[in-house]
């Protein structure tokens, strides 16, 4: 962003600071990072390894891939939870930004009647919430329990990220619209041919903020979702694990299953590293739209 | 121009963002099977939620539907709720009145809620296999499934047990050149051996550890009191918690002083079960005093480790005052059937001829024999081993588990963790002379718990005053010398409210 | 176009036809919001009646009132000022490091010149966000543990004790709020960073012909630039006060920190345990609802005073 910086002569007060900045940086994302990877090396232990020396290792004895044969050993289910996660995602994002931001535009506009009104409401949504029995009911009686629609539909905006978008939008000068405006344009066509080019930044964070909310959900599917073939990879994992921790004490007296043991920390590593690795490869897709500055003022008509 | 037709093609985006997914629903709801008696199954315990595939193969699947279908005329239908959300999706099930009509469930959480249905002449007509496997020495649970009136709600899954065990490394003892603690006495012996001599090594050695207050207090409390750890009667007939006992103190006495040199592990009192596991499997664990099946599960890895590891239950050691042990008590939880089923009649028909036999039973919870697995001896008790079938079965129909089923079987296994448990299941488990009984054993489990939330609405409240107090004590946090203060706080937040209320029920119950 | 734009000004008939394409573009969200979010707000009635959940919907509407009985017990429970304390105790440390946290490494990283350490650094500060508490905890427990953990090495070859950290009243809240901080920082720094790069770049170039130094560019331009996400981030956070981190507490405490950890959410699910107390938990839900609104109507106000745009 300030390239031509360099030509100018820092002052040594800069250089320390900038020292400082990346040295602080540095160790701040090795505090990040390290848990991270002692789960990915975890998820490569022999399970025998990993009983002789604990749940987190950070440098394998020896690269085992049981944990991931044994997850992925699940063959079509899991690629039908990835195809039906893959849907939420993206079917989902593009309902929800669009929705989203189409009811922010409004909102962004001072002097619309009503707006004030809409907005406390849209509060009250913020803050009060019928509960889980009666939201079930609704949705039982929309006939979308068991439709893999609900999973988009029942979230469709986010009213926090609703106001920060709204917040946005007023941010961006009249001055831009109004000169579009006397041209004839629909404000349709101001939203989407003017106003959401120029909020990249807020429509790709927003859009993540979608996207990682779909991707980690895994309550609504297992509420309103009754059918194994239209769970979530989510739902399919944490139940792969889950069932290795089978916790009901009444239970494990009664039926065949004393031997069972405690879930390995192997394959709960391997869980992890499968649910996250494809959601974090979207992210430097999307980084460029947070490292060029978008340029508001130079539009300026 | 340009504007009309952003306006048109915004309205119809408009439209299509709120009617496509209601065409898609409409388009999922099945059609209803003509004539067909149904009867939904949702299969919230045992095998289904223990296995890692979501659902059986769907050929066995429909083998086993059909094979049901051909002996009972009932065409069963399965639910089975992911393992997250399990209670979640019974209860808005049953608050939406969706198809529903077998389920496990608490029967003194459930039947006060409304939810299930009168099972009395359900019983009389279509259950007398069940009431006759149903042994009569554990009649006792049959009374914990009905209300004051004599209604049963629930057919019984657990009898009273004996659960609780201290369990410790023998082959250390053997190391270490120890004899196997009778009493406690010599049980602090070892424990200070353990501490001292480090058989782990890296001084990483902890003599003993539990994972909760409950399982410490069921495995060692009684054996300082003449009481069992839980509720006790005074001598004006009022039901006390078992903090107000005056040897109490004794056992808590002990406990702190064990902490204190640390024999006791620190992180005892609310380990979790994967670093319970964690600590056990690494070798680290001297003695665990748990419910069984969490030390026992962790042998096949500790083995993987340390092949000649061996845990052994103590189960006949004895303290100051007799028995160490308290029993648990007979379990409420159930198999019931809907309120709202459309079908009670055929769900009743359905669990009563999975019970005609052992060959029946087995097979509709297990698979077919021969596929699945086959007798290795096919009479009392039997022995069954277990066959890699190809096209697996998680048991989705099992109508009811039964612990009178259990106690007729082993199944022949390898495994180490398997071992373990299955020779406590069967050598101790219904033994309940090996453990003392709570003074109002046998009469809790009919408490009306509805009554008691009505006269205590802050129950919750004193258990956590209970449970963190004498963790603390024991944690040597806060000192003995308060204890009399713990009990004032006590009756501070209601006390006496609670023993009126729970000696009324007992009063009830057993009809002083 | 223009015509009608003058006169939005004036009347309200023309301000309804200059926005009737805002209206119909607005259309989805309100039809969203009525269908899922009005018309299951009717169970918030239960708060106030004693409802067996199994009945259904007609149970819940027709149950008589019970007043204020719910609410009643939950202000008379005995630990109701303890758990109401540590509930805001614990959000309100979180609040002081939590929320300048994302903000600094924020400001940070739009310091940092070589564009892939940026990256890079961004990257990886939002891999905590991905790993759920219970593995966060798991790695906390065996961190910290007596037997083996890590800092008790580092204590032990300093010749100290082991401490049980966990099960100590004095550091849980410490450890609560370094372990959210380390969670949350990276992932809440994306705002910030999204609010930053909407900056226009020719205004540092302004400043810096001026003679601006860095920390004048920091004080007069960015932290402007980007005060309105801040004020409403910092509004948003000052609702959740009373969500202190249901998930983290229930699972890193025990017993023994109790009294220092016990919070609203722990407590209703504690209750939950005893029973289905469908009425009483949302009765205390709703109370903690009324809460949050008079806290956000509060700092929304205070961000008006200041001249900034609140959610309103």
């Amino acid at each position: 962003m300030r390239k031509h910086n360099k030509l100018i002569k820092r002052t040594k007060g800069e250089m320390i600071f900038e020292i400082c900045n990346y040295v602080f940086l540095a160790s701040l994302t090795l505090v990040f990072v390290l848990p991270f990877l002692t789960v990915l090396s975890t998820s490569f232990v022999s399970s025998e390894e990993a009983a002789r020396r604990g749940s987190f290792i950070l440098l394998p004895n020896k690269i085992d891939f049981s944990a991931y044969k044994i997850l992925l050993a699940k063959g079509s289910l899991i690629w039908n939870g990835y195809k039906i996660t893959l849907f939420r995602v993206v079917v989902g994002t593009t309902l929800n930004l669009t929705a989203t931001s189409m009811l922010a535009y409004g909102l962004s506009k001072k002097k619309l009647p009503g707006r004030n009104a809409i907005i406390g409401l849209i509060f009250i949504t913020m803050i009060f919430t019928g509960g889980l029995v009666p939201t079930y009911l609704l949705i039982n009686s929309l006939g979308l329990v068991n439709s893999i629609w609900v999973l988009v539909l029942h979230m469709l905006i986010n009213p926090w990220w609703l106001i920060i978008m709204k917040n946005f939008f007023a941010q961006i000068p009249d001055s831009i619209e109004e000169s579009a405006s006397m041209d004839g344009a629909s404000a349709f066509t101001i939203l989407f041919r003017i106003i959401l080019p120029l909020s990249t930044p807020i429509l790709a964070t927003i859009g993540l903020f979608y996207a990682v909310w779909h991707w980690n959900s895994w309550f609504d599917a297992a509420i309103y979702i009754t059918e194994n073939t239209k769970w979530p990879v989510q739902i399919i994992m944490r139940n792969i694990v889950l069932s290795m921790s089978n916790s009901d004490l009444n239970q494990e007296v009664m039926s065949d299953l004393l031997g069972a043991p405690p879930p390995p920390v192997t394959i709960r590593s391997a869980l992890i590293v499968i649910t996250t690795i494809p959601i974090l490869m979207v992210y430097p897709f999307l980084q460029k739209h947070f490292v060029k500055g978008i340029i508001i003022g130079s539009v300026k008509g | 121009m340009n504007s009309q037709i952003m306006k048109r093609i915004s309205a119809i985006f408009i439209v299509l963002l709120l009617t496509v997914p209601f065409v898609f629903a409409q388009g999922a709801s099945e059609a209803k099977t003509e004539e067909q008696r149904v009867v939904w199954r949702f299969a919230n315990t045992g095998g289904p939620q223990a296995a890692t595939e979501p659902s059986s193969d769907p050929e066995v699947y429909q083998m086993m539907q059909d094979w049901i279908l051909e002996e009972t005329g009932i065409l069963v239908k399965t639910i089975v709720p992911p393992k997250d959300q399990i209670t979640e999706k019974l209860n808005l099930l049953l608050a939406s009145k969706s198809d529903l009509d077998i389920f496990d469930a608490n029967v003194k959480v459930y039947q006060p809620k409304g939810a299930l249905y009168p099972l009395n002449d359900l019983l009389d007509e279509y259950g007398q296999n069940i009431l006759k496997q149903w042994p009569d020495q554990w009649e006792s649970s049959w009374r914990a499934m009905s209300t004051a009136d004599g209604t049963i709600w629930g057919i019984p899954s657990l009898p009273a047990l004996f659960p609780y065990s201290v369990f410790i490394r023998s082959d250390w003892l053997k190391d270490l050149g120890l004899d196997e603690p009778t009493n406690l006495n010599e049980f602090e012996a070892v424990l200070k051996a353990f501490k001292e001599q480090d058989p782990a090594g890296n001084g990483e050695t902890i003599p003993l550890t539990t994972m909760s207050l409950a399982y410490l207090g069921n495995s060692f409390a009684a054996g300082f009191m003449d009481i069992a750890y839980g509720n006790w009667i005074d001598e004006n007939g009022q039901v006390m918690p078992v903090e107000v006992h005056p040897q109490f103190k004794d056992y808590i006495a002990k406990m702190a002083d064990w902490y204190a040199k640390g024999y006791l592990y620190e992180e005892s009192i609310g380990l979790s079960r994967d670093r319970h596991g964690e600590l056990v499997q690494q070798n680290k664990v001297g003695a665990s005093a748990v419910w069984y099946t969490r030390l026992t599960q962790n042998m096949t890895n500790l083995k993987l480790n340390i092949p000649e590891a061996e845990f052994t239950p103590l189960v006949n050691m004895t303290g100051p005052e007799g028995k160490i042990y308290t029993n648990r008590d007979v379990f409420t939880s159930a198999v019931c059937i809907a309120k709202n089923s459309q079908n009670p009649e055929d769900a009743m028909r359905f669990i009563n001829w999975s019970q005609q036999d052992f060959n029946t039973y087995y097979s509709v919870n297990n698979g077919f024999e021969g596929t699945h697995w086959e007798y290795v001896k096919d009479s009392e008790p039997f022995i069954i081993q277990k066959l890699e079938a190809d096209k697996k079965y998680i048991g989705e129909f099992q109508p009811h588990l039964s612990f009178a089923f259990t106690v007729k079987a082993s199944s022949i296994t390898e495994d180490p963790s398997a071992l373990l448990a299955t020779e406590f299941l069967q050598k101790y488990i219904p033994q309940l002379d090996l453990g003392k009984k709570a003074g109002d054993f046998g009469v809790a489990p009919l408490y009306s718990s509805e009554s008691i939330q009505a006269a205590v609405p802050n129950e919750g409240d004193i258990n956590r005053l209970r449970e963190e107090e004498v963790t603390k004590f024991i944690m040597g946090i806060r000192p003995l010398s308060e204890y009399g203060d713990f009990i004032d706080d006590m009756y501070d937040a209601g006390l006496q409210k609670w023993i009126d209320a729970y000696t009324a029920e007992y009063n009830r119950v057993t009809g002083k | 176009m223009y015509i009608k734009k003058r006169q939005s000004g004036v009347s309200l008939k023309g301000r309804l036809v200059h926005y009737k394409m805002h209206y119909l573009l607005m259309l989805p969200g309100i039809v969203f919001f009525i269908i899922f979010r009005y018309i299951p707000i009717y169970g918030i009635i239960i708060a106030f009646k004693d409802v067996m959940p199994f009945d259904g919907l007609r149970a819940m509407l027709t149950a008589p009132f019970v007043g204020f009985k719910h609410f009643i017990t939950f202000f008379n429970s005995y630990y109701f000022w303890n758990i109401l304390g540590n509930t805001l105790s614990i959000s309100g440390l979180k609040l002081l490091f939590g929320f300048p946290a994302p903000i600094i490494l924020a400001l940070l990283l739009n310091e940092v010149r070589s564009a892939r350490f940026k990256k890079v650094t961004q990257t990886i500060s939002y891999l905590p966000h991905f790993l759920s508490w219970v593995v966060v905890a798991g790695l906390f427990t065996v961190i910290l543990s007596t037997s083996g953990g890590m800092i008790n090495e580092i204590v032990k070859a300093f010749g100290g004790n082991p401490i049980y950290f966990l099960g100590d009243p004095k550091y849980f809240r410490s450890l609560l709020v370094i372990s959210e901080v380390w969670k949350s920082m990276g992932w809440g720094s994306i705002i910030y960073l999204a609010a930053l790069s909407g900056i226009n770049p020719e205004l540092y170039e302004a400043a810096i012909v001026d003679g601006a130094g860095r920390w004048k560019q920091m004080i007069h331009i960015t932290l402007p630039a980007m005060s309105y996400v801040v004020i409403l981030m910092f509004i948003f956070a000052i609702g959740n006060l009373l969500q202190a981190g249901f998930e983290q507490i229930l699972l890193l405490y025990s017993p023994s920190v109790y009294g220092v950890s016990d919070i609203i959410d722990t407590y209703v699910y504690r209750e939950g345990l005893i029973g289905l107390k469908y009425s009483y938990t949302t009765a205390i839900g709703l109370f903690k609802s009324i809460m949050a609104m008079i806290l956000i109507i509060s700092a929304n106000y205070s961000a008006k005073r200041m001249g900034k745009e609140g959610i309103w």
